[in-house]
Formats: C-alpha cells, sequence, structure tokens
C-alpha cells in the first residue's frame, strides 16, 4: 500500500508583495506631498476647478425649481414679510451710511488716513461640507493680487479668517473657527480681550471665570483699528462646581451658504 | 479589433474617474462611504491613496505629516485587505 502524502504547498507570499507596493506608495505620496506641496496643490487645484464650476452651475440652475411647487397664498404673505423686512433695512442702511461717515471723520481727526483697503470679491468654489475642514476654496489667487495671510470678510464688518495658500488661481482660506485654531478677540462692549479656540462649524468657545461679565448677544471683534466682527455670544455654559463658565460663540451670518467672500489684499 | 470594454482594467480606470470627480464634487460625508464601497469591492484598490492624498491638497491648509485623509485611506485599505483575506472574499 502505498501512502500518499500531501505535497507542502509553497507560502502564498503574493499577499505580501501588496502590502509592500501599497506601504511603497503611501511614503512615496507622502514624501511628494512633502517635498512639493505648492506644484502638487497647484495641480489638484487645476483637476477640481472645473468640477467645481460645474457643480455651481447646475446647482445655481437647479435652486430655483422647488419654487415651481410653493402655493400661491404663501408666495404672497412671504412677499408681504420681504417688503417690511426691506424697508426696515433701508433705513437701517441710512444709519449705518451716516454712522461711517462719522467712523471716518473721527479717524482723520486721529490722523489715521493712509488706511485703505483694497477688497477684492470672490466667489466660493468649495465649502463645508464638500471639505471635512473648515476650509473655503476661492476663485481668486496670486495673479489677482491674494497672498497668504490677507484676511477675508464675509461683509464689510464680518471677517472669518485669513488666505492660507493661494495658487495663480485659487486661494485657500482657513476660517478663525477652524478645529483648535485660536484667534485674540476684544469683548466689543467692555473692551477686554480674551482667545477664542475654534471649535468649526463656525463656532468658538472659551472658558472665563464666572464673574466675567459677559452676556448673551455680547459681540467680539477681531482687534484691528478697523474692527470687525468676530463671533456673538449664543449661549453660556455655567457649571455650578466649577469657577470657570464656557462661552459659545459663532460667526455672524451664515458662511456656508454664501456664495461671495471679501479678500483684503495687502498690495496696492 | 473587438474593443473589449468589460475588461477588469477598464471598469477599474473608469471607476478611478467617476470617483475622482464624485470626491470632488460631493459632500465629504457621501464620498466617503462611496470610497469605501469600492475598497471592499474590488481586490486592493490602491487607488483610494490617491483620493485620500488629492482630498489633502485640496482641503488641508497646513501639509503635515500624517496627513488626515491619506493615513486613514492607507489604514482603512489594509485593515480592509486583512479581513477579506481572514474571511476568503
Amino acid at each position: 500500500m502505498k501512502m500518499r502524502y500531501h505535497l507542502k504547498s509553497k507560502p502564498d507570499k503574493s499577499g505580501r508583495n501588496k502590502i509592500i507596493f501599497v506601504s511603497v506608495l503611501f511614503i512615496i505620496l507622502s514624501l511628494a506631498g512633502f517635498l512639493f506641496p505648492n506644484a502638487l496643490r497647484t495641480i489638484s487645484f487645476a483637476i477640481a476647478r472645473p468640477l467645481w464650476s460645474a457643480r455651481l452651475s447646475l446647482t445655481d440652475s437647479l435652486i430655483n425649481i422647488k419654487d415651481y411647487f410653493i402655493f400661491q397664498n404663501i408666495l404672497i404673505l412671504r412677499n408681504k414679510e420681504l417688503e417690511n423686512e426691506l424697508a426696515s433695512l433701508k433705513l437701517k442702511e441710512i444709519d449705518y451710511g451716516i454712522l461711517t461717515l462719522q467712523n471716518q471723520e473721527l479717524k482723520n481727526l486721529l490722523g489715521r488716513t493712509d488706511f485703505l483697503a483694497n477688497f477684492i470679491i470672490s466667489r466660493v468654489l468649495s465649502k463645508p461640507p464638500y471639505s471635512s475642514y473648515d476650509t473655503l476654496i476661492i476663485d481668486i489667487g496670486l495673479s489677482d493680487g491674494v497672498s497668504k495671510g490677507d484676511k477675508v470678510y464675509l461683509s464689510d464688518n464680518i471677517i472669518i479668517g485669513t488666505v492660507k495658500n493661494s495658487t495663480p488661481r485659487s486661494s485657500q482660506v482657513e476660517l478663525f473657527s477652524s478645529g483648535n485654531s485660536k484667534v485674540e478677540a476684544v469683548l466689543s462692549r467692555t473692551g477686554e480681550t480674551l482667545e477664542l479656540l475654534g471649535q468649526g462649524g463656525a463656532n468658538f468657545k472659551v472658558e472665563v471665570p464666572k464673574d466675567m461679565d459677559i452676556v448673551l448677544g455680547d459681540m467680539f471683534v477681531y482687534p484691528s483699528i478697523s474692527p470687525a466682527a468676530l463671533g456673538s455670544v449664543y449661549y453660556i455654559y455655567v457649571n455650578s462646581q466649577s469657577s470657570f463658565k464656557t462661552i459659545y460663540l459663532r460667526i455672524p451670518g451664515n458662511i456656508f451658504s454664501s456664495k461671495y467672500i471679501f479678500v483684503e489684499s495687502q498690495k496696492q | 479589433m473587438k474593443l473589449n470594454v468589460i475588461n477588469p482594467v477598464n471598469v477599474r480606470i473608469l471607476t478611478f474617474i467617476v470617483a475622482l470627480i464624485f470626491i470632488v464634487i460631493l459632500p465629504w460625508w457621501l464620498s466617503t462611504p462611496m470610497l469605501l464601497g469600492l475598497v471592499i469591492y474590488f481586490p486592493l484598490y490602491f487607488e483610494v491613496l490617491f483620493f485620500g492624498f488629492i482630498f489633502d491638497m485640496l482641503y488641508v491648509t497646513e501639509i503635515i505629516f500624517p496627513y488626515t485623509a491619506l493615513t486613514a485611506t492607507f489604514v482603512v485599505l489594509l485593515a480592509v485587505y486583512f479581513i477579506k483575506t481572514q474571511i476568503r472574499i
């Protein structure tokens, strides 16, 4: 009787080769990102930019479709509300114009006439939630006079972040509210300076002593000769067992539905 | 000469192009499950490393190792590969 023994099968090395291949690819990509960040970012933006533009065109044209399905009486009511709101805003605009003029006259008296902001309007190409980071991609870059460190505004008096990186035709804006980022702010009512901690999603928080004078609705401004609003208090958390209270702030306005922002270019 | 469109290589190339478009235009909470599905479906879908790399290049402001999306895709790719070899898919 012959004994038959199973042949020992050769160990399968293809699995180990695949892991080595993937690891080498990971190392190559990591090194490439470390050695050539600007060039690779420019290439990535060049690939993504037409796709972002196409997406914006598509969403702009489709966004009004839902309005065709609204009842007429609701539209009439909404129209009336908007007319009343518009009348009230026109009055506020007149007040704002007077205050701006007074502000400029005061600056002239103080000798601060050399400050001329050069604002460039820019379209937002990508914003959260398309990105999981608190960054915006805008459609102006180095060739438009934008450079790293330029401040970015949502409107005349609401500052939201700074330009972090620029390619010739696009820029990355990091919001002040990005997770774990810190920014100094001044409480406009009392003048106290505090360091706000970004929480993401246009939110900040700061821990202060319990007896500090901060109330709901207080506005924090960015410290500068022309202070711009940074955030307003929307919630105060007080723990009876702690000697501190936590202040939660949010950037005024809705960044994530804005189509345009303003970049304060330092170049003349 | 017959053009073999159903060739697995052609399918992967086409999937790569479509996935690249989707990760740029879709929110991250839609594109992430899509990429996870591709990693599970294809044997060793190493292209996901490029997608993680591009995601970091587009949206991360400071390129500091370890890059978040690239590292996450690397870990997920290896984890899925090991699980698939263990349960022999």
